[in-house]
């Protein structure tokens, strides 16, 4: 049987998802974290069921594309579970009526139950059962409460899956009906605002929440570079050092005392990120150089997102984003890619037009350097001084801002005015943080080590083969003229296709200028997205619109690097 | 109802009356009821979806400059509304000040 979870964006759908299945799905406080949808099994007596997580709509006449596909996926459900948020009844209610009219057995779990009591709000339970005539029951999801209930009440559900369908009312009888519901079974108090409510006016009016913004942004960065440096230092490195080299030192030379393999396995240096060798710099890059930076950065995001500011930040960057051709929510994207470029262009799924697909796809490949690029630039940069970093930053989101406008001006069309619900703050739940930041962190080191493996081993078989001279000799002429960089960079540029963190790391060992340092990262951040995200740019975009967006990319990195090579 | 335009200021001319105007035109922290929503069937589909509907209580919680989006709250809950949607949205207020137009 397939069991349909539906309800209104950002009511816990997929933490419920992930209590009734125990998959790990990503969830967040802000409307649309689920874009597709996803599957799951539960096993109910003995036997299997599939639950789908359905993406958040409001209504089941769909107004958005996630709205369509969650209408779509109403086909080919057996069973309902009809998330609502308890806070906000009468809104949740509409889709609830219109979910009474297909007929589906359905089951109404009154989610944010633990919040209900705050904001002063009583629902009687009972009375809303009778007037539905199906099983109600109050979960609060992030602590499992209430879970068992709706396992047990869907057992009892399964056994009946016949449809009664109720009429189908028109907008007026709707919200009618809808209000003789509410004015029965829902009394609200009224009550003083919570310091939570207070810090959400604070933080959405843009006289105060401008400012509030920046405080966050510059906390987050001192944060992430505080922790970062510091888990490098003192904990990871020696680590490595002292444990983890002298160990995998022996392991090889009892296989491979000397010769190719073990120069491969271990390279040719000791240093741990010009070596080049497979288990030496192929491990300390990922894990050593980058993992802590994307550690720190992770846990700052999923608390900023669990607690709720993010949709407060797309709003107040509406006005912005839009004379660069998006809208506010693309903030998310961006803030997204970030951390990993990946996750960051899979967003850009919620925004409704090709144009604003686009825009987004190739400011996230110009413009936003992920966390692993960010580490090793810091790595490389940072002993010249923390401003030549800002600096390479300042100049490639200004360069971003400056091809949005024009991106804006160029394209037909404009982008579509922000409409979307903020949620109140919610005070994070440890456990569910830290499982998602558990989950992000895997995803990182299953996607990023094999291809950062990948990468010194193309390294080593082009420089065994000598077709890295090949490559150097003919590109010379436009590095050294336009970009004003050796022939050695070549091999970084190549591999920068691959993985960046990997690309800046071969420029260490180059003894290049401050100025050729800045030029040759700048440049390798904006040139093209690594592959991992450029296959999901692909995929998003299709293969006309990413030749095109390439194009801008690499046009981008050609005159930024040469106006810089003339202006440093 | 009488309303005459002043320069930039909307002026209500009977006294007690209430006034209609735009959520657009409407001060933070204003409050009113919705009155009627302009545009076209789409749109009311997606202001309703969000309980944004006529008979609704609404209170305006801030603007933002050059156009921005307005934040308003509907029974407790808040919702960012694009500038141009807003202007379509008519509030009868319930205070007799005098609304300056945006």
């Amino acid at each position: 049987m397939k069991i349909l979870l539906m309800g209104n964006p950002n009511v816990g759908k997929s933490v419920i998802f992930s209590r009734l299945t125990g998959a790990h799905v990503i969830s967040s406080n802000y409307p649309g974290t689920t874009v597709t949808f996803t599957k799951g099994n539960i096993w109910i007596d003995e036997e299997r069921h599939e639950i789908i997580d359905v993406p958040g709509t409001y209504t089941l006449k769909p107004t958005s594309k996630a709205e369509k596909v969650a209408v779509e996926m109403l086909k080919e459900g057996d069973l309902i579970i009809n998330v609502i948020d308890a806070t906000n009844l009468e809104r949740s209610l509409y889709l609830t009526t219109q979910l009474m009219e297909t007929g589906f057995p359905i089951i109404i779990a009154l989610n944010m139950w633990d919040d209900v009591k705050h904001k002063g709000i009583k629902i009687e339970v009972e009375k809303l059962k009778e007037f539905f005539k199906c099983p109600v029951i109050p979960t609060v999801a992030v602590t499992s409460q209430g879970i068992k209930d709706l396992v047990s009440a869907t057992a009892l559900c399964l056994k009946d899956l016949s449809k009664s369908p109720t009429p189908e009312l028109s907008d007026e009888e709707r919200w009618a009906h809808i209000g003789q519901i509410i004015r029965n079974v829902q009394q609200i108090s009224h009550r003083h605002h919570t310091a939570l409510e207070r810090l959400c006016d604070i933080t959405i009016k843009p006289l105060t929440g401008i400012p509030f913004a920046f405080i966050v942004i510059g906390l987050s960065f001192i944060f992430i570079r505080f922790l970062g440096e510091g888990l490098i230092n003192y904990i990871l490195h020696p680590a490595f050092e002292r444990y983890y080299v002298p160990f995998i030192v022996r392991l090889v030379n009892l296989g491979f005392p000397s010769g190719i393999i073990h120069n491969i396995l271990l390279g040719e240096s000791a240093n741990f990120v010009e070596s080049m060798g497979l288990l030496t710099t192929g491990i300390y890059v990922p894990v050593v150089m980058v993992l802590p930076y994307v550690f720190s950065f992770y846990l700052i995001l999923s608390f900023l997102e669990d607690l709720g500011y993010l949709p407060r930040f797309a709003v107040l960057m509406d006005t912005i984003m839009h004379r660069i051709g998006l809208h506010g929510f693309a903030v998310i994207s961006i803030i997204l890619g970030l951390g990993c470029n990946v996750p960051g262009a899979l967003s850009t799924r919620i925004l409704e037009t090709r144009r604003e697909k686009f825009i987004a796809g190739t400011l996230l490949g110009v413009s936003v350097p992920c966390m692993a690029q960010t580490a090793m630039i810091i790595s490389l940069i940072g002993p010249y001084g923390n401003r030549y970093i800002f600096l390479i930053y300042a100049i490639i989101f200004a360069w971003g801002i400056f091809m949005g406008l024009l991106l804006d001006r160029i394209l037909k069309g404009g982008s579509p005015e922000i409409f979307i619900e903020i949620p109140s703050y919610h005070i994070p739940h440890m456990a569910t943080l830290f499982k998602k930041l558990w989950m992000r962190i895997k995803g990182f080191l299953d996607e990023a080590v094999p291809l950062v493996l990948l990468g010194v081993l193309i390294i080593n078989i082009l420089h065994f083969i000598g077709l890295l001279d090949v490559i150097s000799r003919l590109a010379t002429p436009a590095l050294r003229h336009i970009l004003g960089l050796p022939k050695d960079v070549v091999s970084a540029m190549i591999i920068g296709f691959l993985r960046k963190d990997v690309a800046i790391g071969l420029l260490k060992p180059l003894d290049l200028s401050l100025k050729q340092l800045i030029i040759a990262c700048t440049v390798l951040t904006i040139y093209f997205p690594c592959l991992a995200t450029f296959f999901v740019l692909l995929k998003e975009l299709g293969l006309k619109d990413m030749v095109k967006s390439a194009c801008l990319m690499i046009a981008s990195a050609l005159i930024v690097g040469f106006m810089l090579n003339l202006a440093l | 109802m009488e309303t005459y335009f002043h320069g930039k200021n909307i002026i209500n001319m009977t006294n007690d009356t209430n006034l209609l105007i735009s959520l657009a035109n409407m001060e933070v922290n204003q409050e009113g009821i919705i009155k009627s929503l302009e545009g076209g069937a789409n749109f009311h589909a997606r202001l309703q979806a969000l309980n944004i509907r006529i008979g609704k209580h609404i209170k305006k919680v801030s603007k933002a400059p050059f156009g921005g989006p307005v934040v308003v709250d509907v029974d407790n809950s808040r919702v960012a509304i694009g500038h141009g949607m807003s202007k379509k949205i008519m509030v009868e207020v319930m205070e007799k000040k005098i609304a300056h137009e945006d």
